[in-house]
């Protein structure tokens, strides 16, 4: 397990490393010169000095990128161009609303495509069974921000239950945030839901023709405790890979349902950043992101050997 | 009380005669959608970027039957035109994942070792990149278009195909016919190109409907977003994103475009099913 756990944080510390790599060479070596792309092309010469200057683009670029790297591991992250305030506040002021929007959905989806998936799989080839079936189908198809748009339509413009887009802030009171998380959060989460029911569904059929489950049934165990108690937990293997596997679209669609509800998250920041031609902050935050979905796959190989103690052996 | 645990083989879907439809009513989706998309090249009811401000925000009627949109111009004939964008843009997104991937499978399955290592390793690297932060990216240095989003998608999908090659290469490599083949004295490279590639092939085609399906949803928001096709350039995305503003005054111009994508999606991801039953047996159970 020692081992394991070791090898696979170091595959963790080189992913980031090579990740961090990949932005840093996409963002200030590909480019050319980040300080003419900063300015734009009617920058006065001397204008485009000083700012080679304050960005250190003297430099080499391998000196450049180890303090960049440095600036990460500190979580000082650099400075905006723009806003000329620490990159870290500019994130730290808008992860109170990304971070709450992604645990509801994820959060949401589970708790329903779980039980739903296990229903279906328990009445294999009944009318809820088929139902669920269709309705994935369905929810695979439906862009998560088409949802969001739907869900303005009737919740927020006809029936007036829940604001249409902005975010009151937490100062406001956690209900009034909640309310405007929810409808963005829903929208998030059923298109995923619907894979990963379909995924609970299938895996529990797998595991319900075990022969643990025979023996417990062969033992006096009732249905519902042979599903439950043996089916179910060994069917969480695959659910919690797919999971895992979401995250990187999680993010993406986060970004996007932001803006569809103009949410004051990361997801704006990233969109503003680059209006402004904010580099900085764009490579921060590109970097960020990508650095959750690898550090979300660290953790699901983690829960992965807890849930099965024989692939932490390997 | 009847023991309902199933005795036979599970199932993923009730029963094959389900399954054959699936792919009847994928295929039929999906040809409608082509040639939608094939017909808005020859004709659409009013040129799609043609603006008429006297009949803006008009609702659905006989002369137009989708409505307009907030410029007068016909919501149909851009459905139509944005059909023809989508799907170019998720052809290209495909092969480009085909064209870097493939080989990259079936290199890391035919050599192994470091090869397949760093193969792995790099495409575990590329997963952390989900297509719209590699658009971001694009966009920050080079600016917004559909070539950012063709790029973007693209480059998410080399190591998806990268994964599947590999992973069904590298269960042909064991088999008696390649030590066959070896023993006429086959080099790795015919034997990848005549037993291997051939037998990853249905695999490959399954796989690619599915990022089909995915590459039309990826346009379609970073389109919305405005990191893919630009305007007058019809997309459905960008319709999306336009109706939002109209939203209580036009409910329709946010329907119809939405439901043009998920009517595409939904055919894909029933095609795919289909032929994953057709062209590859010993997935069905």
């Amino acid at each position: 397990m020692i081992a394991f756990l070791v090898r696979r944080t170091l595959v963790l510390a080189l992913s980031l490393l090579a990740a961090s790599l990949v932005v840093f060479l996409v963002l200030q070596v590909l480019p050319g010169d980040p300080a003419a792309l900063i300015l734009g092309v009617n920058a006065r010469p001397d204008t485009l000095a000083a700012l080679h200057r304050e960005l250190g683009l003297d430099r080499p670029d391998w000196l450049r990128y180890l303090a960049w790297l440095r600036d990460l591991a500190t979580g000082s992250l650099g400075r905006s161009y723009t806003y000329d305030v620490p990159v870290a506040n500019l994130i730290a002021e808008r992860l109170p609303v990304s971070l709450p929007l992604a645990a509801i959905a994820v959060l949401l989806a589970t708790t329903l495509a779980i039980p739903v998936g296990v229903a279906a799989a328990a009445r294999r080839g009944g009318a809820g069974d088929l139902a669920l079936m269709a309705g994935s189908q369905i929810g695979m198809a439906i862009p998560d921000f088409w949802l969001g748009l739907l869900l303005i339509l009737f919740f927020a413009l006809r029936l007036a239950w829940l604001p249409a887009s902005g975010f009151p802030g937490w100062a406001a009171g956690a209900w009034p945030g909640l309310r405007a998380l929810l409808l963005p959060a829903i929208a998030l989460a059923l298109p995923q839901a619907a894979i990963l029911a379909r995924v609970t569904r299938s895996a529990v059929l797998e595991t319900l023709q075990a022969d643990y489950v025979r023996t417990a049934r062969a033992k006096g165990l009732t249905r519902a405790a042979a599903l439950w108690r043996h089916a179910v937990p060994n069917a969480m293997i695959p659910v919690v890979t797919i999971i895992g596997l979401q995250f990187s679209f999680l993010i993406a669609g986060t970004v996007i349902i932001e803006n569809v509800f103009t949410l004051p998250g990361l997801g704006r920041l990233v969109f503003q950043a680059i209006e402004q031609r904010d580099l900085i902050v764009v490579q921060d935050l590109v970097v960020l992101l990508a650095g959750c979905v690898i550090a979300v796959n660290f953790l699901v190989d983690l829960v992965y050997a807890g849930l099965d103690p024989r692939l932490g052996r390997l | 009380m009847p023991v309902s645990i199933p005795a036979s083989a599970a199932s993923d879907a009730p029963a094959s005669g389900a399954r054959r439809r699936n792919l009847v009513a994928g295929a039929a989706i999906v040809a409608l959608v082509l040639a939608v998309a094939l017909l808005s090249l020859l004709w659409t009811p009013y040129p799609p970027t043609a603006i008429d401000i006297l009949h803006r925000l008009a609702s659905p009627s006989s002369t137009h039957p989708l409505g307009t949109d907030p410029y007068g111009r016909d919501e149909l004939s851009m459905i139509m035109a944005g059909a023809w964008n989508s799907l170019a843009v998720a052809v290209i997104a495909v092969a480009l994942g085909i064209a870097g991937g493939v080989p990259l499978g079936l290199l890391a399955a035919g050599r192994g070792g470091w090869i397949d290592d760093a193969v792995m390793r790099g495409s575990d690297v590329a997963f952390a990149f989900p297509a719209l932060l590699t658009a971001v990216m694009i966009t920050a240095i080079a600016g917004p278009g559909a070539v950012d989003a063709m790029i973007a998608i693209g480059l998410f999908n080399v190591p998806v195909f990268a994964r599947v090659t590999r992973g069904a290469a590298r269960a042909i490599w064991p088999r008696e016919f390649i030590t066959a083949a070896r023993a006429v004295g086959l080099g790795d490279l015919r034997i990848t190109r005549l037993h291997i590639l051939p037998n990853v092939m249905p695999l490959l085609i399954v796989q690619g409907t599915v990022q089909f399906a995915l590459a039309i949803i990826a346009d379609a928001g970073l389109s919305y977003v405005g990191l893919g096709t630009q305007p007058p350039q019809p997309s459905w995305g960008r319709m999306l994103n336009d109706a939002q503003t109209y939203a209580y005054q036009a409910p329709w111009l946010a329907i119809f475009p939405g439901f043009a994508i998920m009517v595409s999606v939904l055919g894909l991801n029933l095609l795919g099913d289909g032929l994953r039953d057709v062209l590859d047996p010993r997935l069905r159970r």
